[in-house]
């Protein structure tokens, strides 16, 4: 069985008690990686490689957490002192950032490129589905070799809240709902026409596996938006979405968003979204509890505490146990830290998780 | 007579053209300056707060609230001093050293300035000093947030500092953010800690009258 086969049936429930550990859905800070050199890891290792992760890979259009501006705005620095830089970045975001281990925080947004109907039309041309630069360079000769593979291949196909508040940031974004409404419909219309008119030549030459949205739209408490908001303004674009996935036979249809998103799942599944990474426990996610309440409907990813990791062994055998053995067992899990590998775990018991899971996987 | 019922009613809407024009009539006719404030738009942020407890309001509609509710203090504001009117207590928040994500701050702050707060925002990747400074200075409560786990230590040491200045005894700390739980309050001494932006107004006043 190929690690493609081994993937679609794990996801669609027909092999049980099997592990596919997705070598796309963990990530780890710098800072970890950093710090597990110091504790053996090797420095000139792949490291998903190294961890015996098994492959898969997303196509490479970039429709993921951010979509590229094309042209990419000019990055510049506005104001630098010791530790940190105001900068414009090639998205048009005013952000403050630190000059030096970066990713150990998110970074300060400032300022968004989408303020009103005026700066949305300018910003708009950069956002072109039909840019030659949004496919990989010489896709017409490359794409045999994504035909001719093993492992699993996902698209990535965006989303209908993320995009839209990393142009417009949520505070101007809530003004906007009540000051002018007809630019938020106008903006997912033009979200929607942007995924499918980018995505639509590439399903046509290529059979995916899975397709992954990414949101980002809850935190510990729930989502960020009411249910109204997500019925009436996201809803009919995602359907739209799924349905030419499901045209080009694609029934694996995952979403990425962090925090508690409870009360948003039923809307996607009704939207033909039937995955959901990666279930942050300190935000309330229960994995277990989740395939109690969605059954087979929904495929699982992740879902391990992160936190459980820098406490110890035990804990990390606790974790573990209470939820890989039962949702393994039934298929469609596919077992992951909650969201990135933070730097207070050491490698031991980063190995001691990935022994356990093997363990219960074979 | 002053709208005060309507007012509080457009506060919850998030109608701020109508909250400040409704301020300005109040004005207008002299009412009590502490009954507009009271009764028309901290009953307003009230009711905002228990609905965003009860997920009835999600995040836009509490800043859209809040909005309005700035747009009333605009007018308000400085005939509050003239009219004998003090804050309930003075609060200093900052999200943790190494934590630049502030979303979640600024949602607690205008909840508390809702409140009937005084908040001093003390900003973003906050050094431990600059809490201690805040105590000194007179604050009652200091607030602390942190978005992820990695930052999540910077805490500790803050609480840490304020009692190595023996200042922790006269200032109360309240910490969230998406990885805090009671727990990690409880083992590194901080005084409160609330799960999201409309409880940290009832914890804030809890610990106020603690003191």
């Amino acid at each position: 069985m190929t690690e493609r086969e081994k993937f679609l049936k794990i996801a669609r429930f027909e092999l049980k008690g099997e592990l596919f550990l997705p070598s796309c859905w963990q990530w780890f800070w710098n800072g970890t990686l950093e710090r597990w050199r110091g504790e053996g890891l090797p420095g000139d290792v792949h490291i998903r490689e190294y961890f015996g992760f098994d492959r898969m890979d997303y196509f490479p259009i970039d429709l993921s957490s951010t979509v590229p501006s094309i042209p990419p705005f000019d990055i510049k620095t506005l104001e630098e002192d010791a530790t940190h830089k105001v900068i414009i970045d090639g998205d048009g975001v005013k952000k403050k950032i630190f000059k030096e281990q970066r990713e150990s925080s998110m970074d300060q947004w400032i300022e968004y490129p989408v303020r009103d109907r005026k700066t949305w039309q300018k910003y708009k041309k950069r956002l072109n589905p039909h840019s030659p630069a949004r496919y990989p360079l010489w896709w017409e000769k490359e794409k045999g070799r994504y035909k001719e593979r093993d492992y699993p291949l996902g698209i990535l196909v965006g989303g209908f809240f993320g995009w839209m508040r990393n142009w417009i940031g949520i505070e101007n974004l809530s003004y906007l709902l009540v000051d002018d409404i007809a630019l938020i419909k106008e903006i997912e219309e033009y979200t929607e026409y942007f995924i499918v008119e980018t995505i639509k030549p590439v399903l046509k030459e290529i059979q995916f596996d899975f397709a992954l949205f990414w949101e980002d739209m809850a935190y510990n408490k729930g989502s960020l938006v009411s249910m109204e908001f997500v019925k009436k303004y996201m809803v009919p674009h995602y359907k739209r979405v799924t349905d030419l996935l499901h045209s080009n036979g694609i029934d694996v249809i995952t979403l990425d968003s962090d925090g508690n998103v409870w009360e948003l799942i039923p809307f996607w599944l009704e939207c033909g979204i039937n995955g959901i990474i990666p279930n942050e426990v300190a935000a309330g996610m229960d994995v277990v509890a989740m395939r109690k309440r969605f059954g087979k409907n929904l495929i699982i990813g992740g879902g391990i505490d992160k936190r459980a990791l820098s406490k110890g062994k035990k804990e990390v055998e606790e974790e573990v146990m209470k939820k890989v053995p039962s949702l393994l067992k039934d298929g469609g899990y596919f077992p992951g830290i909650d969201h990135s590998v933070p730097p207070d775990a050491p490698l031991e018991n980063y190995l001691y998780y990935l022994k356990l899971i093997r363990e219960i996987g074979s | 007579m002053a709208d005060l019922e309507e007012m509080k009613e457009s506060l919850i809407k998030g109608d701020a053209n109508r909250v400040k024009e409704l301020v300005e009539a109040a004005v207008k006719e002299k009412a009590p300056v502490g009954e507009i404030l009271n009764q028309g738009l901290i009953a307003g942020m009230n009711v905002v707060g228990v609905k965003f407890k009860n997920n009835e309001f999600y995040v836009p509609e509490v800043l859209i609230a809040a909005r309005a509710m700035h747009a009333g203090m605009g007018i308000l504001e400085p005939l509050l001093a003239e009219g004998g009117i003090k804050p309930i207590g003075k609060i200093a928040i900052g999200t943790a050293k190494g934590d630049l994500h502030d979303i979640g701050k600024n949602l607690v702050i205008m909840m508390l300035k809702g409140g009937g707060f005084e908040v001093e925002d003390l900003g973003i990747d906050v050094p431990e000093e600059k809490f201690v400074e805040a105590a000194k200075a007179g604050t009652q409560l200091i607030g602390i947030s942190a978005l992820l786990t990695t930052t999540m230590p910077s805490m500790k040491t803050a609480i840490e500092a304020l009692k190595s200045a023996g200042l922790k005894d006269k200032v109360k700390v309240m910490i969230g953010g998406a990885p805090i739980t009671q727990a990690y309050a409880d083992e590194i001494g901080a005084d409160g800690y609330s799960p999201d932006a409309a409880s940290a107004v009832d914890k804030a006043k809890e610990l106020i009258e603690a003191r």
